[in-house]
């Protein structure tokens, strides 16, 4: 597939959308409390457990519901009752209802009209080339499959060539396939400069498509950044690493006697040692080995994935 | 020395148990929906708001029995606000409003909802389902068109100073009393229930019970002055239908009816009593064969 | 921009077998006015019946029934699907929405019922006069139902039951037994409309006709207001959270 197809117009400046101390209640229940945080070019990917606030966050942002507290600004101007902020937001819901008698291209169409896109159904056209929905627009949205409705919300929403894209759990219902084409197209669209955030419950999709990540746990945001970092940063829980070597017992027996290790593990013909000091042990690794007289074949961190970030701040 | 029974060890099975017990079988399957039913329109475990109608309906359906019976107490034979004939049709306007509210909850929110395999996969048949809903409905609605009318009767016979003799009296139109009250409320059930059933949403099914009892009765009335047409006007309204019956069974007429106004045997209203209610426990039937769950 | 709203509007009210059933309600109204008719009944006779037919069954159940289900679906329909949310993420101004949805419900509407009033009456009687009077009092009773429920559907998600008891509770019988509220029920202005406008052999209104139209006029841009401002306001939560 081609590039993002649409450049991003003249107008370069990028988009930041800046929550400033947002909170949401309703009468007792807090669903969203005191987030702050900006949201610039690339791709940042909004994580929680469903029920965490991503719906109620994204909501918010693209000016659907109005903060209890704080504001939203899509660069300077709030989200909330200013409808001519969607000229430059695109906005995918998760609830799958779409208007069932239309086709895609009358769908995708009709957007780019009431987005005041000049030659409408070119630029309708284009997003569904870009959505590869080609051959299936001229359908009835009504007899459409799961992942095709996401499509043609996706197509809908990019229609008007916007700077930031919001799209609430976009990958559901796409099987891997779709999955792939829709990661490579959003990666695209951010190389060109636009901001794009999406919510997802699915880790290895956010692992794998954002530069950043915002971690959303029982409305409060635990976490942002790389997730990479974040883990250097959970400090009060050890770090573990895999090692294979030329014998591992007795690089084993030569890593204890280091202050920094904490323990370590033979199994499944795998060295495993854990430390609670990255740096240290990675510094202490080689001449451990020298001394041992064995050699490293390879050493990979075990617990880096952002599964491990998330599960540690979820039960946190 | 062999170690006594109790001193070895032994896990012990909690997890799933099979039932083995009694089981109720059709009847019981068909007695719960029934109950469920009641439950629903009455608002029974619900909040409050949804027993307002239905109570409301009851309330103010009784409403004119007591009335006319605490006048008899005070004021004696003089004065007779309500005939057992009349009452039906002195409330009729409660009749469709009550059905219009609450039957749509019993089926139109299972067949919305794609509940139906829930029921069917039980000792259920689909007749006994739709039996059991109508079952329901029109034991609420004899609430309406029963129980008003009893208490009418009843405080008649007790505001009398000879009670024994006036049981005698009045009790000649305890059959038309119960006679017509059934009538009312099993037809009345039969057809609301039927038009609910082809309905997508609640409020449809609404709407559509009102548009029927509605243009019915308003063109039946438009037509009641109308020359020719005085004939054919009670036979579009469902209630002057009901009522036309009852005058062939019970004997009786009410003056505001435009049964009375219509020159034809009597006998017609029996027939399409029939007619209506044969129709909509077909279409029920052809409704619930029909639907692919 | 306009003309997308407008089209996706038009389908969806239109798109739906109960646009038919409607439609087969007028046909009823016009078949019942056939039937009298081939009666013979006299000149005067007919006059007064099918007046009587105008105003109760066509602006009495026939209109409102119509502009209900129309008006409580016209934006009431994608407020309750979520579908919504795809009109609301446009720079498109919300009282734009509002009156183009308000005006295809009116247009529906009066395609649904005028005719069948004007035919009704054209054929039950020799006044031509009285069947244009309950037309147009038809028309203008429409544009005030139409806004009701449409500011109605904004303000809560029942609004069709909330309408349809307020036409047969409110105006059916409430008005019928307490004058006083019959300044505020529609179907007294559009029957002012058509004493108004029905020529010698029309009335039954209770009102007069420049005060009907004043309240009319009035509750009509009250609505359209409430609606207005209930939909800059309108917030959508999302299924979960």
């Amino acid at each position: 597939m081609g590039g993002a197809g649409i450049p991003l117009s003249a107008d370069h400046r990028v988009s930041t959308l800046k929550l400033e101390a947002i909170s949401r209640w309703y009468g007792n229940i807090v669903a969203v409390n005191d987030v702050s945080f900006e949201v610039g070019p690339g791709i940042t990917g909004l994580l929680g457990p469903n029920g965490a606030g991503k719906t109620t966050l994204l909501h918010m942002m693209a000016g659907f519901l109005a903060p209890s507290a704080g504001a939203v600004r899509l660069d300077e101007t709030p989200t909330w009752r200013h409808a001519e902020v969607y000229r430059a937001i695109g906005f995918v819901p998760e609830r799958e209802a779409v208007y069932p008698f239309l086709t895609a291209r009358q769908f995708v169409a009709a957007s780019a009209r009431l987005q005041d896109v000049d030659d409408a159904d070119a630029a309708a056209s284009r997003a569904i080339e870009m959505v590869d929905l080609g051959n299936a627009a001229d359908r009835a949205i009504g007899g459409y499959s799961k992942g095709m409705r996401q499509r043609a919300k996706v197509a809908a929403a990019l229609v008007h060539d916007p700077k930031v894209l919001i799209l609430d759990e976009p990958f559901n219902g796409m099987d891997p396939r779709q999955r792939l084409h829709m990661m490579d197209l959003l990666r695209a669209m951010a190389a060109d400069g636009r901001t794009i955030l999406f919510s997802s419950h699915i880790l290895e999709e956010v692992e794998r498509l954002s530069d950043r990540v915002l971690v959303i746990i029982a409305g409060r945001l635990a976490a942002s950044g790389d997730f990479r970092k974040i883990r250097r940063l959970m400090t009060d829980r050890p770090h573990r690493f895999t090692l294979r070597s030329s014998d591992d017992r007795r690089l084993a027996r030569e890593l204890l006697a280091s202050a920094e290790v904490d323990a370590v593990e033979l199994r499944d013909g795998m060295l495993t040692v854990r430390t609670g000091d990255f740096g240290a042990l990675t510094r202490a690794v080689a001449p451990a080995a020298q001394r041992a007289g064995v050699s490293i074949l390879e050493m990979r961190p075990a617990d880096e994935s952002l599964e491990s970030v998330f599960s540690y701040l979820v039960r946190r | 020395m062999h170690p006594s029974p109790e001193a070895a060890g032994a896990i012990y099975d909690i997890g799933y148990r099979h039932y083995d017990g009694l089981r109720l079988g059709r009847r019981g399957a068909v007695t719960a929906v029934v109950g469920a039913g009641l439950r629903a329109i009455f608002g029974l475990g619900r909040s409050g708001r949804s027993k307002v109608i239905p109570w409301g309906a009851l309330i103010l359906a009784t409403m004119p029995a007591i009335v006319a019976v605490a006048i008899r107490v005070l004021a004696g034979d003089l004065i007779d606000l309500y005939g057992y004939d009349s009452y039906l049709w002195q409330i009729g306007a409660l009749l469709p409003i009550f059905v219009a509210a609450q039957a749509p909850e019993l089926v139109v929110n299972d067949i919305r909802h794609r509940v139906l395999p829930l029921y069917f996969s039980r000792p259920m048949s689909r007749f006994d389902y739709v039996a059991a809903k109508l079952g329901a409905l029109s034991l609420a609605l004899l609430s309406l068109t029963l129980l008003p009318v009893l208490v009418l009767f009843v405080g008649r016979v007790l505001a009398a100073e000879d009670v024994v003799g006036a049981i005698g009296d009045e009790a000649g139109a305890l059959p038309a009393i119960i006679g017509s009250g059934l009538l009312h409320g099993v037809v009345l059930a039969g057809l609301g229930l039927a038009i609910c059933s082809l309905a997508a949403r609640r409020a449809y099914a609404a709407g559509a019970v009102l548009a029927v009892f509605l243009i019915g009765s308003v063109v039946s009335e438009v037509l009641a002055e109308a020359g020719g047409f005085a004939d054919i006007a009670p036979f579009l309204s469902p209630l002057a239908i009901l009522d036309g019956t009852r005058q062939w069974l019970f004997g009786g007429s009410v003056a505001e009816s435009p049964v009375g106004a219509a020159d034809v045997p009597l006998a017609l209203f029996s027939l399409a009593t029939l007619v209506v209610t044969f129709g909509s426990w077909a279409v029920l039937a052809f409704r619930y064969r029909r639907i692919t769950v | 921009m306009t003309a997308a709203l407008v089209s996706i509007t038009l389908r969806a009210l239109l798109n739906r077998r109960r646009t038919l059933l409607l439609a087969l309600l007028g046909a009823l109204l016009v078949l019942v006015a056939v039937l009298y008719r081939l009666g013979n009944p006299t000149a005067a006779e007919s006059l007064d019946v099918t007046r009587r037919l105008l105003a109760n069954f066509g602006i009495g159940v026939l209109l409102p029934l119509v502009a209900v289900i129309v008006g409580t679906s016209a934006l009431g329909s994608e407020l309750d699907d979520g579908t919504i949310v795809y009109l609301l993420a446009k720079p498109v101004a919300r009282w734009r929405i509002v009156l183009v949805k308000l005006v295809v419900a009116w247009l529906v509407t009066c395609v649904l019922v005028a005719p069948a009033i004007l035919l009704a009456g054209v054929i039950g009687q020799d006044d031509p006069q009285l069947a244009m009077g309950y037309a147009v009092a038809s028309i203008v009773g429409a544009l005030e139902y139409t806004a009701i429920f449409i500011a109605l559907s904004l303000v809560t998600s029942r609004a069709l039951i909330i309408g349809l008891a307020y036409v047969v509770v409110w105006e059916g019988v409430v008005a019928g037994l307490f004058s006083g509220t019959r300044a505020v029920s529609v179907r007294q202005h559009a029957l002012a409309v058509a004493e108004s406008f029905g020529g010698a052999g029309a009335g039954d209104a209770e009102l007069a006709f420049g005060f009907a139209v004043a309240v009319s006029a009035v509750v009509t841009l009250g609505a359209i207001v409430l609606a207005v401002r209930r939909l800059e306001t309108v917030e959508l939560r999302g299924e979960t959270s």
